[in-house]
């Protein structure tokens, strides 16, 4: 049998959604357009823009659900990381992963991947479920990944240990670098800033192996950025351990917040997560939509529970 | 108002000086979309990320280039960028299916066990190649696959050349005939004017 015939054969009892299940996603549409500029929705943080030449890049939506209000943070300070502010923190940081060992990865090499997500407080998902677990191997040095001929920019581990490995020092300099390494569609409405700032957040989820030195010098450049704030105290990530969470600051009115987690020894990267910056509800249309979300609130995470190196595909570390 | 515009771009444009008849191209793609998405990743994301492609590509209606008169292409890239933000639980289901015969995301439309469909072996197979796919790769075999896309469909929602969506179908094939046994040499031109079923 042709192999396309096979490959179209694969799920195809998946069935047409009826009419009810669209009409939400009708109202949202609806009330974007009333609106006249589909401002006002919750969208994925990781949309790229449309068009498909872009990476998919860990970009921000920056508005969410307008609401009054601002959430104040309880500070408990704790002994070990200093919280009192972001950049005292990534300068800390900085100092601890510039002492770490270099890792030496050599082309042929696997990256194991075992991560953790949770989606509770979604629309179908089942709230407060446990993390599903997965692994994966991601070539090290992926020669698809290093096509540039395709339009096709996702990054190579080895790209991004060697960008790491080759940032500058002037935290201006590392910016455009990692801009240049997860360039924004042009449809996204962040400005030059925001983009670079989001670069310098997806280089720090994406990159592993760590290039120690160039880790801190990522840190130094985020400990320059007016955007990033700190959590003035330790959170628990959603594996119950002891985080620090770095999160963009998209304004007093957004009512989501995108983490990033620390281990608050090493400041090995963790993972990522949304957080409910405070209680809010849905608005569908300026007209709530009866589905509330509580401060504290995690509507998504990805942990990287192990990264390690591997010599072949499927090898366990 | 008259009889309402029967291509995409019309209704586009038209949605730029009346917004709300935007809508009316959600009521002709949205279902499709919803499907091709549910059976990327299953249940759990096609309500999000249908209505998220529909509010994205609202807001970037001004940009569309109206010689298009459909709209399919632009709306499944939206969706395939939406899609490969979920790429490690697309693979880690298709390595599932090839390991177990169980698939996590045909078992999410599936509601009662009775229904349960263990894969045969080489559907199996060929799950597990999908999952070793490029994730570019993947998007073109399965819109080729699963969407009915035409070539020039194809460049047209992941914004490359044709001749870039033809190499990466060859060579997404060969993997697949590997994985069936065949002999990956053979592969028949597939000619760009795909309809299956």
């Amino acid at each position: 049998m042709d192999d396309m015939t096979k490959v179209h054969e694969l799920r195809a009892d998946a069935p047409a959604p009826d009419r009810a299940r669209l009409v939400p996603g009708r109202q949202k549409l609806l009330g974007a357009a009333r609106k006249g500029s589909g401002r006002g929705m919750r969208l994925d943080w990781r949309v790229a823009a449309a068009g498909g030449a872009a990476t998919v890049v860990t970009i921000a939506v920056m508005a969410a659900m307008l609401a009054g209000g601002d959430g104040s943070e309880r500070g408990v300070r704790p002994a070990g990381p200093d919280l009192t502010s972001a950049t005292a923190l990534l300068e800390q940081a900085a100092d601890v992963v510039s002492r770490q060992p270099e890792p030496h990865p050599r082309d042929g090499q696997w990256v194991y991947l075992k991560t953790a997500q949770c989606r509770s407080g979604s629309s179908d998902a089942a709230p407060g479920a446990a993390p599903e677990v997965g692994e994966e191997w991601v070539q090290y040095d992926s020669p698809v990944r290093e096509d540039d001929t395709d339009g096709d920019t996702e990054p190579s581990q080895r790209r991004l240990y060697r960008l790491l490995a080759s940032l500058p020092d002037d935290p201006a300099g590392i910016r455009k670098r990692a801009a240049d390494m997860f360039p924004m569609g042009k449809d996204t409405g962040l400005t030059r800033e925001q983009a670079e700032t989001f670069a310098l957040l997806s280089t720090l989820d994406e990159a592993y192996p760590v290039h120690p030195r160039g880790m801190a010098r990522l840190f130094r450049a985020l400990a320059a950025d007016p955007g990033i704030e700190v959590v003035p105290h330790l959170v628990k990530d959603p594996l119950g351990r002891d985080a620090v969470a770095l999160y963009p600051d998209l304004g007093s009115k957004a009512v989501e917040r995108q983490e990033y987690l620390l281990d608050p020894a090493t400041f090995q990267y963790r993972g990522t997560r949304s957080v409910a910056a405070r209680d809010y509800e849905e608005k569908v249309d300026g007209v709530p939509s009866g589905t509330s979300h509580k401060k504290g609130e995690v509507s998504f995470c990805e942990m990287k529970t192990t990264q390690a190196l591997v010599d072949r595909d499927g090898e366990k570390p | 108002m008259g009889e309402p515009p029967t291509d995409d771009a019309l209704v586009i444009q038209e949605s730029l000086e009346r917004p709300e008849t935007f809508a009316r191209l959600y009521d002709r793609h949205a279902a499709e979309i919803h499907r091709y998405v549910l059976r990327r990743l299953g249940d759990s994301h096609a309500d999000d990320i249908t209505a998220q492609t529909f509010l994205i590509a609202f807001r970037n209606r001004a940009r569309y280039d109206l010689a298009r008169a459909s709209a399919r292409p632009w709306l499944y890239g939206i969706a395939g960028n939406l899609i490969g933000s979920h790429r490690r639980s697309e693979v880690r289901a298709l390595r599932a299916l090839a390991r177990t015969g169980v698939d996590p995301v045909a078992e999410s439309w599936s509601e009662r066990a009775d229904e349960r469909v263990t894969a045969e072996a080489s559907q199996q197979a060929l799950a597990g190649a999908i999952a070793a796919l490029p994730a570019k790769d993947r998007h073109v075999l399965l819109l080729v696959a699963w969407a009915d896309f035409t070539y020039q469909e194809c460049a047209d929602a992941l914004g490359v050349p044709v001749g870039t969506v033809r190499s990466r179908l060859s060579r997404a094939r060969r993997k697949m005939r590997k994985a069936l046994g065949a002999d990956p040499t053979l592969v028949s031109d597939h000619n760009g004017a795909v309809t299956h079923g």
